[in-house]
């Protein structure tokens, strides 16, 4: 923004002479200072201060009107709840000044517009609202307001449209109808009566299959954005006792009746708005994803709670660079109840979306964080829902699990570890089959595969806290009856050096390893290095020789392994050979790091980045048999095939942006290889996992088969652009996936 | 929306660099770097990985050692692949916790050799030349202090080093007591010497020495 000095600081401004500039300057950031702060405390004097802005702003417009426009439509379009304080605003304006109340109608039309080409959607979203607080106003007929509606739903008579469209028009159109109900029951109530009736035939007919897919936690209810708004709309106009009342939105236009409703008063039209059919925008995906419900059902029938939730979202968003500040605005919401609870369901909320958050999990983790210095009474809900999950985590999809699990060891970092972690320790307790705890409707099975699932959950929290902090620290802030859940200590594992008599067939291996060390030490030149290593006799491991030995010397720390590596990635190019070779590697660093892995993770990773080995070298190393049963439910494994794919997809939007750049058949096979060695991997990992569910060698308990299905779909729905052409070409997997995941 | 209500803080120049102002402005546009300071001494790179991740995935991270000690001296540049990241982990691990501390973020205008040692005057961070609190995860006092408390033991002992005296914690060692001997299997991981004054020395590879290939 203009009006923040963005100087460097000691230069003083003065100096050159620019008195008038200067001047400019405090005036634009005075105004906009006034424009986006009215309405900030909702107290009494809101009214009186829109009328003496309104005022101001009248004695200005003939110098600055431009100006005003840019900073009203910025403010319009971003600050969430001010829609009802700019339309009065615009209205006492229009009132005196006709001309003005026209151009904003004008340009009000052309930003929305221009936001939807950016896909700005949220932008899109507040501008729409704006346009009932006009009528609200009098600035615009009540006609406009149909007009808007029927443009809007004029894409439901098309023949093409995709449902995240029209998912998203006819949104648009029941987000305004809480703005001006009671307005429009008054002496249009067959009109609006007839649009709501066509949104309810749209809402009922459009398809909602993949929902489950996307559902975070089942808790059974499963309304989406859409069907929950209809529903509250609904409920809105049937309310017996107060139909149409709204306190979550502003009325400040109620108390200006005889300025804004003054004959002389013109008011305008609404231009017609041209939606594009551009079919290259895609729409907002979350309006039929299933919300995220901590509370039971009643809590959603009224449409209050849902109208701040919507205020959360949009300051999350628009406050997203200063959480600080968005956690302070939150609290300042114009409104009449406690939001705690709605707080807390929103953040959590927003945490759990699926395929992705809207931003990293951290942001809503350090708000929550922010919340709890500035605002104590979102601890006991915090705790409640934290709590309620836990009870309920086979509820938890298994990738939401794991969110939920670094997430709340991150939370715990930020305030000493404490919990109440006594509370949770009944439900560690070996269940006794004699005499299991009574819970309605659970059978015996239900109840031990809860239990393990609360064991993987407590695991991945300890484990987290230890990564985040260090064993003993951790160990002095869990009780005991937890420790059995603590990771080793992370210590390498270099067996060449123990001073247990290594096995016989081992000592020449060990004598080398010493020589290799040594010639680390003493920076051997690489030629050397190589002959040496042509030289050694055939009978000794050479890929675990060298790993291992350039694995103890990284062991200090991941800078000393990133600096070995770089030394010595010629050797590792000439001693591995084969994918046997690449396999070997693994398993030297699965051994070599056993006590840690969050070192594998690390290891395995940086191997990929320089190429030693292949992300597809991961797949095959997790779907042998041996190592099935070891690693198949640990939740590194997943940490590391997820990096795996990752690493493809880097690849590949690294070289496509390259071929965009100049063109070259080289850098195009170079991409295609790339495109069919990611297709091979999702094909082998997807392939290998089904056989894992449907084969019972491999003797895993039914909480394990739960975990498996469970990142299948978390898979399937992360790379889902990436596995797509996959299906068209193998249709066997999408049974597999099929199968599992339903 | 939320530049509309905070000022922004004032542009951070670092003389030291050797850039002027507009090439230290254009550096900072284009780094995907992270100062990050006020970290414990005791902080490994394995817990930076772990917070750090959380923003988006490391390139590097290079650890901010004593230039005489080769020990950590609290603070570190951490290096993502994306701008973005980098702009994400200034907006939410700023003013966040690690190790129980407060630690900032900061843009840097890019590591370059040299650049992971403390300058301070004893080789430290300036920060903790001066220092007067008593900081367990900083090595203790600030150097200056510590000073200051050797030169008193020389006289006799006066009122002020009296109080200095009931104040000082009765142990000099850290929060993480490196004497204890339930921390055995700890301290034989968090630290390979026994001097309970300088943190996981020979833990920290110095830089220089990749220059002599």
């Amino acid at each position: 923004m203009s009006f923040n000095n963005n100087n460097f600081r000691g230069q003083s401004r003065g100096n050159r002479g620019n008195f008038n500039r200067d001047s400019e300057d405090d005036f634009k950031s005075k105004l906009t200072s006034l424009i986006v702060r009215i309405g900030d405390k909702a107290t009494s004097s809101l009214e009186s201060n829109i009328e003496a802005l309104a005022n101001a702003l009248l004695a200005d417009i003939p110098k600055h009107g431009t100006l005003i426009q840019d900073i009203l439509f910025k403010c319009i379009s971003q600050l969430t709840y001010k829609a009802p304080v700019y339309g009065t605003l615009v209205g006492l304006i229009n009132a005196k000044n006709f001309e003005f109340g026209k151009e904003i109608v004008c340009r009000l039309v052309d930003e929305i517009l221009s936001a939807l080409n950016k896909k700005k959607f949220i932008q899109v979203k507040l501008l729409i609202k704006f346009i009932p607080e006009l009528v609200n106003a009098n600035v615009l007929s009540v006609q406009s307001i149909f007009e808007l509606y029927e443009s809007l739903l004029s894409i439901l008579n098309t023949s093409s449209y995709t449902q995240n469209k029209a998912d998203f028009f006819v949104y648009l159109v029941l987000l305004t109808i809480p703005h001006i109900g009671e307005l429009l029951s008054k002496n249009h109530f067959g009109q609006i009566s007839a649009v709501i009736e066509e949104c309810e035939s749209y809402v009922e007919s459009r398809s909602t299959s993949d929902k489950k897919f996307y559902q975070s936690y089942n808790n059974g209810l499963s309304d989406d954005k859409l069907e929950t708004l209809f529903k509250q709309i609904k409920n809105l106009k049937n309310d017996p006792e107060n139909p149409w009342v709204v306190n979550s939105i502003l009325k400040p236009w109620k108390n200006f009746t005889e300025q804004l409703l003054n004959p002389e008063v013109q008011q305008h039209i609404l231009p017609t708005i041209n939606f594009t059919d551009d079919d290259s925008i895609e729409y907002p995906q979350n309006l039929n994803k299933p919300l995220f419900r901590l509370f039971n059902e009643d809590q959603y029938i009224s449409i209050e709670k849902s109208i701040v939730q919507e205020y959360i979202l949009d300051i999350l968003y628009f406050f997203n660079s200063d959480h600080k500040e968005a956690a302070k605005f939150i609290y300042s919401l114009p409104v009449q109840f406690e939001i705690d609870d709605v707080v807390v369901e929103t953040l959590f909320g927003e945490m759990f979306l699926l395929p992705e958050p809207t931003f990293k999990v951290i942001y809503y983790s350090v708000i929550f964080i922010d919340f709890f210095k500035s605002q104590p009474s979102v601890i006991p809900v915090f705790a409640y829902a934290i709590n309620l999950l836990f009870e309920n985590i086979d509820k938890l999809d298994f990738e939401i699990m794991d969110r939920f699990a670094l997430a709340f060891a991150h939370h715990l970092s930020n305030f000493d570890y404490k919990w109440i972690w006594s509370d949770w320790a009944q439900a560690l307790q070996p269940i006794n089959p004699e005499n299991p705890p009574m819970v309605e409707g659970a059978t015996i099975e239900d109840l031990i595969k809860l239990q393990n699932l609360k064991i993987i959950f407590i695991k991945r929290v300890i484990q987290s806290l230890c990564r985040l902090s260090y064993l003993d620290k951790i160990k002095q802030n869990l009780p005991a009856d937890y420790h059995q859940y603590l990771p080793p200590a992370p210590n390498p594992n270099f067996k060449f050096l123990s001073s247990e008599n290594p096995e016989e067939e081992n000592k020449e291996l060990v004598s080398q390893s010493h020589k290799l060390l040594l010639s680390f030490k003493t920076k051997e030149p690489l030629e050397n290095l190589i002959q040496t290593f042509s030289a050694i006799p055939s009978s000794i491991n050479c890929v675990e020789l060298l790993t291992k030995c350039i694995l103890q010397i990284g062991s200090t720390s991941f800078s000393h392994l990133t600096y070995a590596i770089e030394r010595y990635l010629t050797l590792f190019k000439t001693v591995l050979k084969s994918q046997d070779d690449r396999q070997e590697c693994l398993r030297s660093i699965f051994e070599f790091w056993k006590y840690s892995q969050q070192h594998i993770v690390i290891v395995v990773d940086k191997f990929i980045t320089f190429k030693i080995i292949y992300p597809i070298d991961t797949v095959t190393w997790f779907m042998k048999p041996e190592n099935i049963s070891r690693f198949i439910t640990e939740s590194f494994t997943w940490e590391i095939l997820h990096n795996s794919i990752q690493k493809t997809i880097i690849v590949i939007e690294t070289l496509s942006l390259d071929l965009e750049e100049n063109q070259s058949e080289e850098k195009e096979f170079k991409l295609n290889t790339s495109i069919s060695e990611q297709q091979l991997l999702l094909s082998e990992l997807i392939k290998g996992i089904g056989s894992i569910l449907s084969n019972d060698k491999n003797s895993l308990n039914d909480s394990s088969k739960l975990l498996i299905a469970g990142q299948l779909k978390s898979i399937t729905r992360k790379y889902f652009t990436q596995i797509k052409p996959v299906l068209q070409s193998q249709p066997q997997l999408s049974n597999i996936i099929n199968q599992f995941t339903q | 929306m939320a530049e509309l209500y905070t000022t922004p803080a004032p542009f951070y120049y670092d003389k030291k660099s050797g850039l002027t102002q507009d090439e230290f402005k254009k550096a900072i546009e284009k780094s995907s770097t992270i100062y990050v300071g006020y970290l414990s001494f005791y902080t490994t790179e394995e817990q930076l990985y772990e917070l750090f991740s959380k923003c988006g995935e490391i390139k590097r991270i290079i650890m901010g050692l004593d230039r005489n000690q080769k020990t950590p001296c609290g603070f570190c540049f951490v290096e993502y692949y994306s701008k973005e990241d980098a702009a994400d982990c200034i907006k939410y691990i700023n003013g966040s916790k690690l190790d129980e501390r407060l630690i900032r973020c900061d843009w840097d205008y890019g590591f370059r050799e040299g650049r992971q040692y403390g300058r301070g005057l004893s080789g430290g961070q300036v920060r903790d030349e001066y220092r007067t609190d008593y900081d367990p995860g900083r090595g203790g006092y600030g150097k200056q202090r510590l000073f200051e408390m050797e030169q008193y033991n020389d006289v006799d002992i006066t009122y002020q080093q009296q109080i200095l005296q009931t104040m000082q914690p009765q142990q000099f060692s850290g929060k993480r007591s490196r004497d204890n001997d339930d921390g055995d299997s700890f301290k034989k991981q968090r630290d390979n010497n026994n001097n309970s004054n300088t943190p996981n020395k020979n833990r920290y590879r110095e830089r220089d020495e990749e220059n002599d290939e």
